[in-house]
């Protein structure tokens, strides 16, 4: 992949945008088109996925003339996609991925690893990759991180994916999903565990 | 004294120092003492730090070329 020049300024963009600059255009789409699509996916499945992202492009482009800066350019493009995401699961209330907005499974570790004063009964194992780099080495982990934030609930999914993939300030991941704080990290933190237990099963020779 | 319990369900809190000052105080506490609770917060933390690593789906040039074009005939 060559090097691409990286985005101007938010403001002088959405100038360059509404004054129809086709470079500008090029650049936001190439910039953002791939991060939409992953959280529509996250948000609706992957049927909808590119139906969300298309009608997310059309939305930005009506609401451009309205864009204050308030928040960054990628926390308002995510606010618009989740918006038309989460409009789209109710018009399909068929689709599968609707049910996951409302609801939460189970925390991931169970009662069962503590004794009843609440210290470990089945403490944590060493692990042979504890470091970020060491668990992105493996092809294997990291196909069981891919393959257990894809069956995440979709509101723990967006809150990871907004938060520790995309960097989302946890005040902007809570208006886009539209919760107060607490429950946001609740959810974080729901979906933390869950990827962690998935690792720990496969470190235990248990698989993903 | 927070349990190991506790510690765990305050771990991504603690990770990203969202906890109020004396229940900071009190994990760091706990964690002094508790290699196994030390070993869960390194291995969700470096969980958390691994995820913007993961591969993100690559966007042809193809279909950037077609949502601009698809943007400029609105």
């Amino acid at each position: 992949m060559p090097n691409r020049p990286s985005l101007p300024d938010d403001m002088v963009l959405v100038e360059q945008l509404l004054a129809g600059d086709e470079r500008a255009f090029t650049q936001l789409v190439r910039a953002y088109h791939g991060k939409l699509r992953y959280l529509a996916r996250a948000i609706v499945g992957e049927a909808y996925a590119d139906e969300v992202v298309q009608d997310t492009w059309l939305a930005v482009l009506k609401a451009l003339s309205g864009f204050q800066a308030r928040s960054s350019l990628k926390t308002w493009l995510f606010r618009i996609l989740s918006n038309t995401a989460i409009s789209c699961v109710r018009r399909e209330v068929r689709s599968t991925a609707a049910g996951g907005l409302t609801n939460e499974d189970v925390p991931a570790l169970p009662a069962t690893r503590f004794d009843t004063s609440g210290n470990w009964k089945t403490p944590p194992l060493p692990w042979h990759a504890e470091t970020p780099e060491a668990l992105l080495a493996s092809d294997q982990l990291r196909q069981c991180l891919e393959e257990t934030l894809a069956v995440l609930p979709a509101s723990q999914r967006m809150a990871i994916v907004l938060h520790d993939i995309e960097g989302v300030p946890m005040v902007e991941v809570c208006n886009i999903l539209a919760v107060q704080e607490t429950n946001a990290r609740v959810l974080l933190h729901r979906a933390r565990t869950r990827l962690r237990a998935v690792i720990e099963a496969y470190e235990r020779g248990q698989g993903c | 004294m927070l349990n190991c319990r506790q510690v765990t369900d305050r771990a991504s809190d603690y990770l990203d120092e969202a906890l109020p000052f004396g229940e900071r105080v009190q994990m760091r506490l706990h964690l002094m003492l508790c290699h196994h609770c030390r070993r869960y917060l390194r291995q969700l933390r470096a969980i958390v730090r691994a995820l913007p690593g993961l591969p993100k789906t690559a966007v042809s040039e193809d279909t950037v070329r077609q949502v601009v074009h698809r943007l400029k005939n609105q």
